[in-house]
């Protein structure tokens, strides 16, 4: 059984705790700019979508690190499958940024690539989300369920102007 | 019999055309050719390496055992000398001749040589390409208190950038006007020779071109058409790179700059495919047939060409020139096209720019569709730009808000959506 993080897109309310707590697990600091969760609040549509790293199965971050740095790896606690950047091979060439379409992965002030790692197995942004909105669950269900949302959002956010 | 998979090359296009044959697992057979005698290793990370900041181990991407697991038969240290398309065979260098029923031409790029000057001189000037002009140019910089780099573009500035100590003067000879002449346009080049300069001693001299090279007290003396001379202890020349295709007879295969290929990656001879730097394939925002020689489209390509020659019929979209990198700690990448050429009557740029805090970012467009940008130290964004270069996306409205940056890019297309921008 894989777990990953859901996003039930209706109940967030774009608080931001949960880039502070991701910043505060990863930087112990409490700043938005270094999460590597993002909330994106549509003020307009009353909408607000937090978009982490999906941990692609076929990622296009893992296909082309000139380094060989990322990889899928098993979280051991809770056998979900994770995207992982080895901080010892990675040299911070930003290839990976070039090739997320989602923006979910950047070299950060210490020189290596930066992406979820859904904290060992326990991600801070899940466990102190205050609404509910973001879940980490098993993939049957939560795949589809997430994918679909997202696509969701992402077309909407993508649609010509009319 | 297995069908035989013939790959010539072992870097990226070689490496990704292998693993997609194998994901399919057709059970086919699968030889290497290089003329290298080591495994693959990305030559992305060699001035990583000049720097001191990564020993040379760390630029190896496989070892023997990586070829082992897959199954793949390797023939490191030989080189194609000639392809016969009609007998459907490869002659190497070591007298071998290898048949195929399916080949891969994926022996990339070489630098380009500097021509015209004395032979000795020339066979002193340094490159960078292969992991031996690495360890060439790391030996020969030790003590050299002096290094002259012909060229400007991407790989001249980084070996700068990488041998840049103190104590040793480094000078860039750079032909045109300004740096990155093949990637950026002149405002964004003028911002980052401001920062080199400024921040490193580095010396950029443009509209320079060598007139000559003399051997000079143990060291080289430079002699520029301005009349000026500089003086050496190391030369490292960064003039383009040329596509590895001497073994190609253009007769069988056709040739432009490169070999030219379709959207499934098939060259015009039957059961040959080409990728990477030297595969002259379809660019996705020009519509024209070019070489694009980067590491995500050696990747790519070579995928989608092993997919093939494995019996699948997957189609190429189409490539994108782009380019990110961080010169002198100053975040830089182009994305798409950013000197647009020919009839620029329908092409629209949207610029923004904040000296305070060195930010410069650029928006092309044409007939109202993203076709290119150009994004300095404010770039955490720029994956989900080329994305919407690639998708043909971007309502109007918002892209003052795109271009001005920062990341929350979904949201200024839904304000601009909005009328809001
Ligand atoms: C210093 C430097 C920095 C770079 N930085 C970047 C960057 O930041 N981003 C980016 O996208 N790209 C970068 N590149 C470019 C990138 O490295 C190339 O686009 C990529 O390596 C092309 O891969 P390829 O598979 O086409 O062939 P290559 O990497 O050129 O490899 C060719 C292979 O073919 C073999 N070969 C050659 N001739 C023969 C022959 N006759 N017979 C048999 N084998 C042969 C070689 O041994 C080698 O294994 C950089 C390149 C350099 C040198």
């Amino acid at each position: 059984m894989t777990q990953m993080i859901v996003i039930d897109i209706g109940k967030c309310t774009g608080c931001g705790t949960c880039e502070l707590m991701c910043s505060f697990r990863h930087h112990g600091e409490f700043n938005p700019r270094k999460a590597r969760i993002h909330k994106t609040v549509f003020l307009y549509d009353e909408l607000a979508v937090p978009v982490v790293c999906s941990q692609c199965e076929d990622a296009w971050c893992e296909r082309i690190c000139p380094a060989g740095a990322i990889a899928h790896t098993i979280e051991p606690t809770s056998g979900a499958a994770v995207l992982k950047v080895d901080e010892q091979i990675c040299v911070g060439c930003k290839m990976c940024m070039l090739a997320c379409p989602f923006g979910n992965i950047a070299v950060g002030a210490k020189g290596h690539a930066e992406k979820c790692d859904l904290c060992d197995g326990d991600p801070q942004c899940v466990k102190f989300c205050p609404r509910g909105a973001l879940h980490f669950a098993d993939s049957e269900r939560g795949e589809g369920e997430k994918r679909r949302k997202l696509a969701t959002a992402l077309a909407a956010s993508y649609k010509e102007s009319e | 019999m297995p069908r035989r998979l013939l790959i010539l090359g072992n870097s990226a296009a070689a490496l990704a055309a292998a693993g997609a044959i194998r994901a399919r697992g057709g059970g086919e057979r699968i030889t290497m050719v290089s003329r290298e005698p080591c495994s693959a290793y990305s030559p992305v990370l060699t001035t990583y390496y000049l720097r001191g900041q990564i020993p040379a181990s760390a630029l190896y991407l496989c070892d023997a055992g990586s070829y082992r697991e897959r199954d793949i038969e390797c023939r490191f240290g030989v080189a194609a000398v000639a392809l016969d398309t009609e007998a459907q065979t490869v002659l190497l260098d070591d007298g071998g001749r290898l048949s195929y029923d399916a080949l891969l031409l994926a022996t990339g790029a070489r630098a380009r040589r500097l021509e015209g000057l004395d032979a000795v001189v020339a066979a002193e000037i340094c490159y960078l390409r292969t992991i031996d002009d690495a360890r060439r140019i790391r030996e020969r910089a030790d003590g050299a208190g002096r290094v002259v780099i012909l060229g400007g573009g991407l790989v001249s500035l980084q070996v700068a950038s990488a041998v840049a100590a103190p104590g040793r003067q480094v000078t860039c000879v750079v032909a045109s006007r300004q740096v990155l002449s093949q990637n950026i346009d002149a405002e964004c080049a003028e911002l980052i020779r401001a920062h080199i300069e400024g921040t490193t001693g580095i010396a950029l001299h443009f509209g320079a071109d060598v007139t000559q090279i003399v051997r000079a007290n143990g060291g080289y003396r430079v002699c520029l058409d301005s009349g000026e001379e500089l003086a050496a202890d190391l030369l490292v020349a960064g003039k383009g790179v040329v596509p590895n295709i001497d073994y190609v007879d253009r007769r069988q295969i056709a040739v432009e700059r490169g070999i030219l290929v379709d959207d499934q990656l098939r060259t015009s001879a039957e059961n040959v495919y080409a990728a990477g730097d030297l595969a002259q394939g379809r660019n996705r925002l020009t519509g024209r047939r070019e070489l694009v020689p980067n590491w995500i489209n050696a990747c790519e390509q070579g995928r989608i060409a092993g997919a093939n020659m494995a019996g699948a019929a997957l189609s190429f979209a189409g490539s994108v020139a782009e380019n990110i990198t961080t010169l002198c700690g100053l975040p830089v990448a182009s994305v798409g096209v950013t000197r647009p050429d020919g009839d620029n009557a329908d092409v629209r740029e949207v610029r923004y720019r904040d000296d305070e805090r060195g930010v410069y970012r650029k928006l092309i467009l044409r007939d109202d569709r993203l076709i290119g940008a150009v994004l300095l130290r404010d770039i955490g964004d720029v994956g989900v730009i080329r994305s919407a270069i690639v998708g043909g996306r971007l309502p109007q409205g918002s892209l003052q808000h795109v271009a001005a940056g920062p990341a929350r890019f979904a949201d200024a297309l839904v304000r601009g959506r909005r009328g809001v921008a």
